[in-house]
């Protein structure tokens, strides 16, 4: 996989899922890891990307593994 | 994972004061600079313009350490085209006669010079103005061979 292939990979993540079970917000989420209400936004509806710490750091919240939270969607290539 | 939000406000006024002060004090004291020694003018406007110029730089520091990383990235969109297309829109006005005709009227009134030569102050213009695109250009240049240095550079510990 070369670099600009890997970066185009979609992440896809179960945040909306997770705070629904716990009844929380997004800005109750942002609060509890320490970020913008603008990024936990971004990141549940696939838009942004998070990076390593804040993955563990949403994964630390929700008490899950981060391969729980975030898989990857195969990457899209060029047709 | 923490945005940090300690009470910096104080310093942060202070940048800021001293990022808008001299602007605002030079064009201000306009009227009194005419009857200055160049000399004096162009020592005055260039400890504003450093002042603007580092104070900017530490308001960018304070700001950059208590935004994260979502933030960070808008902003870096932001800058970065917003630089572009400042640039270009500067670049495509100059080649507006009202336009150049504005800075000639305006560099002419506050150096008190009845008629300017046009061509003279637009080159100086435009020369300033590629000046600092080229030194933005050169600085953005080695900026990313150091980052790329830096990043390369040993583990701390073995791993």
């Amino acid at each position: 996989m070369d670099v600009a292939v890997a970066t185009r990979t979609v992440m896809k993540n179960k945040i909306r899922v997770l705070r629904a079970e716990r009844q929380w917000s997004q800005a109750e989420l942002a609060t509890r890891v320490g970020v913008s209400r603008n990024s936990i936004n971004s990141i549940e509806n696939g838009h942004f990307d998070p990076s390593l710490s804040l993955a563990f750091a949403i994964a630390d919240a929700f008490e899950s593994k981060i391969e729980d939270i975030f898989q990857r969607d195969p990457p899209k290539r060029d047709s | 994972m923490s945005t940090r939000r300690q009470s910096r406000f104080p310093l942060r006024t202070l940048l800021l004061v001293l990022m808008v002060l001299p602007p605002i004090a030079i064009f201000a004291g306009i009227p009194w600079l005419k009857q200055q020694p160049d000399s004096l003018v162009f020592l005055l406007s260039g400890i504003a313009a450093i002042l603007t110029v580092v104070a900017s730089f530490g308001v960018a520091i304070l700001t950059d350490r208590q935004i994260d990383e979502w933030q960070r990235s808008a902003a870096r969109f932001s800058g970065q085209w917003g630089w572009t297309i400042g640039a270009g829109l500067v670049a495509l006005l100059l080649s507006f006669p009202p336009f150049r005709d504005l800075i000639v009227a305006t560099v002419a009134d506050w150096a008190d010079v009845a008629n300017p030569d046009q061509k003279l102050v637009v080159l100086a213009f435009a020369f300033g103005f590629g000046g600092v695109v080229i030194a933005q250009g050169l600085s953005t240049m080695l900026l990313s061979i150091g980052w790329a240095l830096w990043m390369s550079r040993s583990p701390r510990e073995p791993s």
